[in-house]
């Protein structure tokens, strides 16, 4: 779940924010103004500033809010001047919109406020849909309304062109002045603003509702607030429900409920509050709850309000759904609160009366709404290092109880005419980020200086009859930002952890809580009850003293008995269970599994093994030696639980079938324990390992390190045998790490007594192309060593002795060394050879002739995958994705797009592992069914399909049956987030029931039922969570769609991610210390990028458009590098991934074919043209420097082998490992 | 604490080194038996580990006795079966003295001052009485009566092989904590010499709201004796007095 934020204002004014996965209040930098009243949703918050003015803050975007303006530039040809900007009477604006109704010139579009600012100038768009243009970037057409191309023809009568130019809201991350109603602020102040409907049914564009309450009593509504214009466009009063009528508060819920509170205590429900209708259209009343006290406070959720009265009661109303805003009864609750709020899911918080504490309602689930009992949020106000006012602070601490208490209206008119600037930008740029002490200084005078400049421009500036918006006194630069609210969560507990020091300020007095943007989940509460006066310090003195003595002990004890003898022999353990097991691919039977494994100490397995026997245990039908697993991981399916286990040289793994989920983690649990103890694994993967994903998002990973101690090695290679008796000849086998440097190959055999001559050839993806050929020719006593190439042999080798002899037994070793192959005999030196084809693109060793070859040894400083002592080892987790560097930092990505970080632990949820560096980890998935009817002339739309017609429930295509009980969830570590809910924001529009209609059925869909329209759908949603615990930690509530971590030569961690919205981001300053890094940085681009890649300042991407993209300008002090070039898909394809290595690029298309750049240098980073690589498709590329690999279609993983530079589609794809394989990140 | 791997680990590791000797009025043959030296875990009970020294001494004893219940003695005062044997060695040897030497016998038995212990049975049932004692106090028994009997196999087979992880893959369970993020009642014992263990209802946090520390528990386990007068050892060391009891 992405960290949210609970405001609060403290009883001076001062806004704080409280983490989900955080524990301490954080102040808001203090710039001069207090606050009093507070109301969020997600990413915005609107106040009410001690001088009554309106405030908007807009913070957590990682990406800037930017708009793109267009405009397109018209012309009609005539015979004399050709194309000319004179138009004809009946034509359409010089200047216009895209259809040409309205009139658009570039001087007339301005920004819509100053919190606004242009990004670029006007630029000619020098595309049409994704082909180029001229550089003049016009389009031709017959005549006006008509298609375009791009080509000038002899019909062409009219051409136009397209102008953009993107502006941003600038005032990111900073509280924003709204314009004031008058031009003297302190006519008609403020005392009440809220923000709501960020969740209202059917709405596409992102529209927010803004209510304010002014002095007078009048009830103002924002127009124009969404996410893509956070300050709206003017306020528009909104009649009342009597004329006398005066407004008190106003509180919106997130679908658009609005309740108001009249002075008189009334209560009113705003009526057909729709996307349509924003403003809504009339009043009903609602009864108050009691007549002994007039209603004061009253708030929203989605399907719950509460209210509290002058003396503080809390009533929750009864019966309020998405249809009945104004409920049915009112339920008196227990305790006495100042007031409440309620987040967009109903959880509640309140505000005490005498304690001023901040209580959370716990207990409260979708069935009970009311909760159960009060819990005080017990979390200490840290203070920030942007705080101006630390010491006055806690001087002030006892001073201003009751101010703000119940009866605001007299305390507010005192300071009413204090704060007269009406329009400011409150800006906290702290000048110099390292120095902290002078930090307090720098940004007061900051502060001041804005001031300054409002006096300056407001005249200027200042625009009252209109009210369009803020005003800003300066411009900002929200990239240099850094505000207390960061954007991301990770770093504040980073700072967190280093401020562990600074004051903490217990017993805060809160004048308001604000829930509108927090998301609790009652099932996983935050760290906000514990008691958290224990400092770590004083906790770490005592555990440190308590491990000290028991080493001590330990010691004192072994020094004594250390050649004694246990008393209690560590014996083996067998773990047996009942399930039904499928081998090797065949039927499911039900059988006896036992696990047996055998150590002399613990933690130790000297070997381990599964047993597979028949139920009445008579018979062994099976047994594996779990060194020859490779992996296991879950191959579930929806109530059945089953576990896959794969083993070496196998295609098909041993599938468990096991009859509840409990017994599903506890084998898995239990592979993972012995196989790990079986490895003496204890600690986390190196930074070299293989990172891998499932298809239900199991993370793997495979450590080299490890394998290195267990596979049968030799001066600490990896070795492979192969087993030649009775082969026939030739014969050829695959060198799946092919013959770098430092690869050996032993043959042995026997050399029959009439044999002639026979050969060993080091091949090149065939027999075509030989890097080398050793050829004892007995009739001629000599040893020849040559190459073959485009059909033609070299110039031979034969210096040096014969040195065997026929009818003996023969050895020969070829070692591959810097300088060519050094080839021995009988363990005598022949001679060397120097290589002549790069070694590094032998695929093979075929042996042939008069020979009877015995053994082939085959030595490599990489892991050999086709040999046992391959172990991946679940690490615990659920991701989609997971990429990695080669000095060990690691991110992930979950199905919900949620970035993880890998904090260093392993294990979690079921798998035994480390204890540290665990936390919640959680996941959604989407569940949708589509509801079809058919019209006839007696029922209308119902149910009654024709025969042939799909199913009534169905998926998106109608061929699959699926209706809401048929969409389960996987196991246990799933639960329903929600209910089953209409969908309103789908493709084409939905009417009012969120229905869409077409005319038949595989058409496309529109939002009104036509006169034509037979049939009609809809589409049903319902979410799924996964908790589970997890080596990872979430990083900030920016979704990526992908994700690319490659170190640069300096050894720099570079991080790419994409954002769905199809922009780039630049991850400042991650290192080994600080895995999650410091901030984003947004590298804009118009096109959307779906894909990206990196190695070493080199950073390719792949846009929606089926291009690839090159980062042009990266260096290591310059890593974002200056701009993307386009560079063109091979004929015909449109890429959708990309791997980058040294010198080395594929891509994929969406048909899964591969694609390899030509031409890549240092100087040439883009390469010159892409070359088909037509073996095989794959569903995923991995690039690992030189290495290729491939994910098949099948999910089995695989690897190309002879790539390299001069070679960059290599030769043959090797070996696989088979599994659901969905990812793979390999650097090395 | 509970889920503090590293602790744990070294709680669970801690072992004796202990010598056993046979009572020189037992040796019915002629040469007497070397002494046998075994580490035993501090956390196991002296049935579970005798198997060997049983072994070792049974061929010197006179046949008569031979099929008797061994019992064991250390400084004239004869071992309590139903202790852990840390706590044994804890109450019993003074000077942190090793190896221990355990004097054993296979004659009369001081019935009167320990209880007979007639099979592993026994023992099993015993320590699963205590841990559901300890649930009680924890949790109000919710847990180990939820537990399957699988589990509790698993929970005592830990502790009778000595193996940390089957054994804590069940206890993990047992010590996690209530709703409230603490358990109801501290489980503990405080055992003093040859005095019957004290035990009184200590809940973790104090009234204002603080985790309960060492210093507090004995406070209130022993109103009348200054808390600087003790000396406490938990599980052979001594640890400080601010240590939270729920850490």
């Amino acid at each position: 779940m992405p960290s949210s934020m609970l405001f609060g204002i403290n009883n001076e004014g001062r806004v704080y924010s409280l983490y989900t996965n955080g524990t301490k209040w954080r102040e808001f930098p203090y710039l001069g103004v207090e606050f009093k009243r507070l109301s969020s949703v997600p990413n915005f918050l609107w106040a009410i500033g001690g001088d009554r003015q309106i405030y908007v803050h807009v913070h957590g975007f990682d990406i800037p809010i930017r708009i793109r303006e267009e405009v397109y530039e018209n012309q009609r040809w005539n015979p004399i001047e050709g194309f000319v900007s004179r138009l004809l009477p009946t034509d359409r604006y010089q200047w216009s919109n895209k259809d040409g109704t309205q009139n658009r010139t570039l001087e007339s579009i301005r920004l819509p406020s100053f919190a606004w600012e242009w990004e670029s100038s006007w630029t000619k768009d020098l595309t049409l849909d994704g082909q180029p243009l001229d550089h003049d970037g016009w389009t031709y057409a017959i005549d006006f309304p008509n298609t375009y191309t791009p080509t000038k023809t002899w019909s062409s009568g009219v051409r136009r062109r397209k102008w953009f130019r993107y502006r941003k809201y600038s005032a990111m991350n900073a509280w924003c002045a709204i314009a004031p109603l008058y031009k003297d602020s302190t006519q008609e102040p403020f005392i009440d603003v809220c923000v709501g409907g960020h969740l209202m049914p059917g709405d596409a564009v992102g529209m927010m509702l803004v209510w304010a309450v002014t002095a007078h009593g009048r009830l103002m509504f924002r127009s124009g607030v969404g996410r893509e214009s956070p300050e709206g466009k003017r306020w528009i009063p909104v009649p009342l429900p009597t004329p006398h009528a005066e407004v008190k508060h106003i509180s919106c819920g997130p679908a658009g409920l609005t309740w108001i509170v009249l002075w008189t205590g009334d209560l009113y429900v705003r009526t057909h509050v729709t996307t349509a209708t924003p403003m809504g259209e009339d009043w009903v009343l609602v009864s108050p709850p009691s007549n002994e006290s007039k209603v004061c406070h009253v708030s929203m959720g989605t399907h719950s309000v509460w209210v509290t009265t002058e003396n503080h009661t809390v009533w929750f109303r009864r019966g309020v759904t998405s249809q009945d805003g104004c409920g049915t009864a009112w339920i008196e609750m227990s305790g006495k609160m100042k007031s409440v709020s309620v987040a967009p899911n109903d959880q509640v918080w309140a505000v005490g009366v005498s304690d001023q504490l901040v209580y959370y309602r716990s207990g409260v689930t979708p069935t009970e709404l009311t909760g159960r009992s009060w819990r005080p949020v017990k979390a200490p106000i840290q203070l920030s290092r942007h705080s101006t006012q630390s010491n006055s602070l806690l001087s002030l601490g006892m001073k201003s109880t009751g101010t703000n208490s119940g009866t605001e209206d007299t305390s507010w008119d005192d300071e009413a005419a204090s704060k007269s600037a009406p329009t400011r930008l409150i800006t906290d740029r702290p000048p110099c980020d390292s120095n902290f002490s002078n930090d307090s200084m720098t940004s007061r005078q900051s502060s001041a200086v804005s001031t300054d400049c409002v006096t300056v421009n407001k005249s200027r500036l200042w625009c009252p009859l209109q009210s369009v918006g803020s005003l800003l006194g300066m411009e900002v630069n929200p990239d240099t930002d850094d505000s207390g609210l960061d954007v991301d969560t990770e770093r504040d507990a980073f700072l967190e952890k280093q401020n562990e020091s600074l004051a903490c300020v217990q017993n805060t007095k809160w004048s308001c809580v604000e829930a509108g943007a927090v998301l609790v989940s009652p099932n996983n509460v935050p760290r906000w009850f514990c008691n958290a006066s224990v400092s770590i310090d004083e906790k770490e003195t005592w555990r440190q003293h308590i491990l000290d003595n028991l080493e001590e002990r330990r010691m004192r004890e072994l020094r004594v008995g250390a050649n004694y003898e246990t008393a209690i022999e560590i014996t083996s353990w067998v773990r047996a269970m009942t399930s039904k097991v499928s081998l090797e691919g065949g039927k499911m039977e039900d059988v006896q599994v036992e696990i047996e494994w055998n150590g002399v100490e613990a933690d130790v397995l000297e070997s381990a093994t599964v047993r597979i026997l028949s139920l009445d245990r008579g018979v062994k039908k099976h047994e594996i030696n779990l060194r020859d697993v490779v992996h296991t991981e879950s191959s579930s399916e929806p109530g059945v639980p089953r576990v896959s286990l794969y083993t070496v040289g196998k295609t098909h793994p041993l599938v468990f079938q096991l009859s509840t989920d409990a017994e599903h983690d506890d084998l898995l649990s239990n592979m993972m324990y012995v196989c790990s103890a079986l490895y003496r694994i204890r600690s986390n993967p190196s930074s070299k390992s293989y990172w891998a994903t499932t298809r239900l998002g199991e993370v793997l990973t495979f450590d080299p390190l490890v394998a290195q101690g267990f596979q049968a090695q030799e001066k600490h290679q990896f070795c492979q045998m192969f087993n030649l008796n009775n082969c026939e000849i030739p014969v050829t086998r695959q060198l799946v790490n092919s013959f770098p440097p430092g690869t050996q190959l032993s043959v042995t055999g026997h050399i029959p007594k009439s044999a002639t001559r026979f050969s060993i050839n080091l091949e090149c993806g065939s027999n075509q192309l030989v890097a080398l050929h050793v050829n004892p020719r007995f009739d001629q006593k000599e040893i020849v060593r040559n190459h073959f190439a485009n059909g033609f042999w070299g110039i031979e080798d034969t210096y040096g002795p014969m040195g065997m002899d026929v009818g003996t037994d023969f050895i020969i070793v070829i070692q591959c060394d810097e300088h060519g192959f050094r080839i021995e005999r009988n363990g005598y030196l022949l001679g060397h050879f120097e290589c002549r084809l790069d070694p590094a693109t032998i695929t093979q060793v075929t042996i042939q002739g008069n020979v009877r070859p015995l053994t082939i040894k085959y030595l490599s400083d990489k892991p050999i995958f086709e040999e046992s002592g391959i172990y991946w080892r679940q690490i615990g987790g659920h991701l989609r994705q997971v990429e990695t560097c080669d000095i060990g930092v690691t991110w992930g990505i979950g199905f919900d797009k949620t970035p993880w970080v890998y904090t260093g632990g392993w294990g979690g949820s079921s798998l035994v592992g480390s204890k540290q560096d665990m936390a919640t980890i959680t996941d959604t998935q989407t569940f949708e069914v589509y509801e079809n009817q058919r019209w006839n002339p007696i029922s209308g739309y119902s149910a009654r399909g024709l025969p042939t017609d799909r199913p009534t429930w169905s998926d998106v295509t109608g061929t699959e049956r699926r209706s809401k009980e048929s969409c389960v969830l996987m196991n246990t570590h799933w639960h329903w987030e929600t209910d089953w809910c209409i969908d309103y924001n789908i493709e084409g529009g939905t009417d009012k029931e969120g229905w869409q209609f077409a005319l038949d059925f595989p058409c496309v869909f529109h939002a009104t039922n036509n006169f034509t329209d037979t049939v009609r759908r809809r589409r049903w949603l319902r979410v799924a969570r996964y908790v589970a615990q997890g080596p990872w930690s979430e990083l900030g509530n920016t979704k990526l769609t992908d994700l690319s971590l490659h170190t640069d030569t300096g050894g720099n961690i570079r991080v790419w991610g994409l954002v769905a919205k199809g922009d780039a981001l630049y991850r400042r300053d991650v290192s080994l210390e600080t895995p999650c890094g410091v901030s984003w940085e947004h590298v804009s681009h118009d096109e959307t990028l779906v894909n990206i890649s990196g190695y070493n300042n080199q950073v390719w991407a792949v846009g929606e458009n089926g291009c690839a993209y090159w980062r042009y300008g990266i260096t290591g002090s310059n890593p974002m590098g200056e701009s993307w070039k386009c560079i063109d898909p091979p004929r015909r394809a449109s890429l959708v991934q990309i791997a980058v290595g040294d010198l080395l690029v594929w891509a994929r298309d969406s048909e899964n074919n591969l694609y390899t750049r030509l031409g890549l240098s240092p100087v040439c980073g883009e390469g010159t043209q892409w070359q088909t690589v037509p073996e095989q498709k794959m569903k995923h590329l991995c690039i690992s420097k030189r290495e290729v690999w491939g994910i098949t279609l099948e999910g089995n993983l695989t690897k190309r082998l002879g790539v390299t530079k001069d070679n960059p589609g290599g030769y043959c794809w090797v070996f696989t490992l088979p599994g659901e394989w969905t990812h793979l990140s390999v650097k090395q | 604490m509970a889920s503090d791997r590293e602790v744990l680990r070294e709680v669970w590791d801690g072992k004796l080194p202990v010598c056993f000797t046979l009572s020189a009025d037992q040796v019915s043959t002629v040469g007497e038996p070397d002494p046998t030296y075994l580490m035993v875990p501090r956390l196991s009970y002296l049935p579970l580990v005798l198997e060997k020294v049983k072994k070792h001494f049974v061929k010197f004893v006179d046949a008569e006795f031979q099929d008797n219940e061994m019992w064991l003695e250390y400084n004239g005062t004869p071992l309590k079966w139903h202790y852990p044997i840390g706590l044994l060695y804890d109450l019993n040897v003074m000077d942190n003295q090793l190896p221990w030497n355990i004097t054993v016998h296979f004659d009369k038995f001081p019935a009167n001052e320990i209880l007979h212990c007639p099979s592993r049975e026994a023992v099993e049932s015993h320590f699963m009485s205590c841990i559901k004692e300890a649930d009680v106090l924890k949790h109000r028994s919710q847990i180990v009566s939820n537990m399957q009997k699988k589990e509790h196999n698993q929970l005592w087979l830990g502790l009778q092989n000595d193996k940390f992880d089957q054994f804590w893959a069940i206890n993990k369970k047992l010590m996690e904590p209530g709703d409230q993020g603490n358990f109801k009642h501290i489980p503990f014992r405080c055992y003093q010499g040859d005095a019957p263990f004290s035990q009184c209802l200590v809940k973790p946090v104090t009234n204002e709201g603080n985790p309960k520390t060492l210093q507090n528990l004995l406070e209130e386990v022993y109103p009348k004796i200054p808390v600087d007068d003790m000396s406490v050892l938990v599980h052979g060391i001594s640890i400080p007095l601010y240590t939270h009891c729920n850490g």
